[in-house]
């Protein structure tokens, strides 16, 4: 069965309870992959050796992306 | 001719034909213009260049190229033309500039969508993106919309201070440039987490805007009731990049930090989106865009990016929904 929109809403609060002490987190938003919703997980940099993100909370899969420093577009 | 001799032609004739017989053949067809007309000849100096045109294979010609029309029957041309023994290509070009500022960072009457503005800055000069217009309560009174770092220098530009289009960034004069007043923001606040960048200012009396244009991309259909989803087809006109068209990548986003001169920012409920092709949907100065969907409906409000992430590698944007932004200032759109 594939993922809704209200599991994934779910699983992100699950998810920033969870990610909440990860350094460099940057966003915790949600997405899709195919039919799916997923979880994006962003970060300003590459996690530390020894340090990765779930790939599911909740059974609801996650994207990882570094994103760099976000900063005002003026 | 041969390249070489055209080459050594070239070489001989400054030497001959200095720049002040240049600006004197030319004031001389405008001996009756005013002084400060004279003056102003002197300053587009010089007025022809030289060059090497080709007429065919092997077949070399001296080029001479005018930016001034009143030195096409001068003596000048003459000189050049026995010196070349006829071989010689003769071109008025006119006055050479680089490249003009495109439409989006220039100054707009009526104002548009999509144009830069901003607000008066002390020791430096910026510029952001007028987003849209929009009408607060019944008044009829029209107000600019845009990002509070844009039109209120992140909660310290006093009420009722100037806003200039295009803004001090783009030569936006800070007295003939005024084109609205700021009214009102949504305080961006360091310590708690924030849902949307937003101000507005009041046009002032007289001040015409074309409302609904999106000039590159169409014309503004209203208000998406709905919030942006991932896959959505998006599209802006903003004071940097121009008409950049994009796709949603996430939605609902929590937790995202963005750096001002207030400090590090959070946002919730925020929408993120990659740029089209191999490019960026935006860069420093288009914030404050209007981005509309494929159905030319008013979405989202443009204020963060990076140079980071996306399928392409171009970086993404974050921009607050419009409903949010519409919602928190009270206002709705023109």
């Amino acid at each position: 069965m594939p993922v809704s929109l209200e599991r994934a809403r779910a699983a992100k609060e699950s998810a920033k309870a969870l990610l909440g002490s990860l350094p460099g987190l940057a966003g915790v938003g949600i997405t899709k992959l195919g039919e799916d919703y997923a979880l994006k997980v962003n970060l300003r940099e590459a996690l530390p050796p020894g340090m990765s993100v779930p790939e599911r909370i909740d059974d609801v899969p996650v994207c990882v992306e570094v994103v760099g420093t976000i900063r005002k577009r003026s | 001719m041969k390249l070489d001799s055209v080459r050594e032609l070239k070489q001989s004739l400054p030497v001959h034909l200095s720049k002040t017989f240049a600006v004197r053949a030319a004031a001389g067809r405008t001996a009756s213009l005013a002084v400060s007309r004279a003056a102003a000849l002197e300053r587009v100096t010089p007025s022809y260049f030289l060059g090497v045109s080709a007429r065919g294979k092997k077949d070399y010609r001296l080029a001479l190229r005018l930016q001034d029309r009143a030195l096409e029957k001068s003596e000048l041309v003459e000189q050049c033309r026995a010196k070349a023994k006829g071989e010689i290509d003769v071109r008025y070009v006119g006055r050479v500039r680089a490249a003009a500022a495109p439409w989006y960072r220039s100054r707009q009457r009526p104002l548009l969508i999509g144009s830069s503005i901003g607000f008066l800055a002390n020791g430096f000069v910026m510029a952001g993106t007028l987003g849209c217009f929009v009408r607060s309560g019944r008044s009829s009174a029209l107000y600019i919309l845009s990002n509070n770092h844009v039109l209120a220098d992140e909660n310290r530009y006093p009420k009722r201070g100037h806003i200039v289009q295009p803004g001090t960034l783009d030569r936006g004069s800070p007295s003939a440039d005024r084109v609205a007043e700021l009214t009102r923001f949504v305080r961006l606040d360091p310590a708690q987490t924030n849902l949307v960048d937003c101000a507005i200012a009041k046009l002032n009396p007289a001040m015409a805007a074309d409302l609904h244009k999106l000039k590159g991309i169409g014309t503004l259909a209203g208000q998406r009731r709905t919030d942006l989803e991932t896959g959505a087809v998006v599209h802006k006109v903003g004071r940097t990049t121009g008409v950049r068209h994009g796709r949603v990548t996430a939605f609902e986003l929590d937790g995202v930090t963005v750096e001002y001169d207030l400090g590090i920012l959070t946002f919730d409920n925020q929408i993120e989106i990659e740029g089209s092709g191999q490019r960026s949907f935006s860069d420093a100065g288009d914030s404050g865009s209007l981005i509309v969907d494929d159905d030319m409906m008013a979405s989202a409000l443009l204020f963060a990016g990076g140079d980071h992430g996306g399928s392409n590698g171009k970086g993404v944007t974050y921009a607050n929904p419009i409903n949010a932004v519409l919602q928190a200032l009270a206002v709705t759109l023109a």
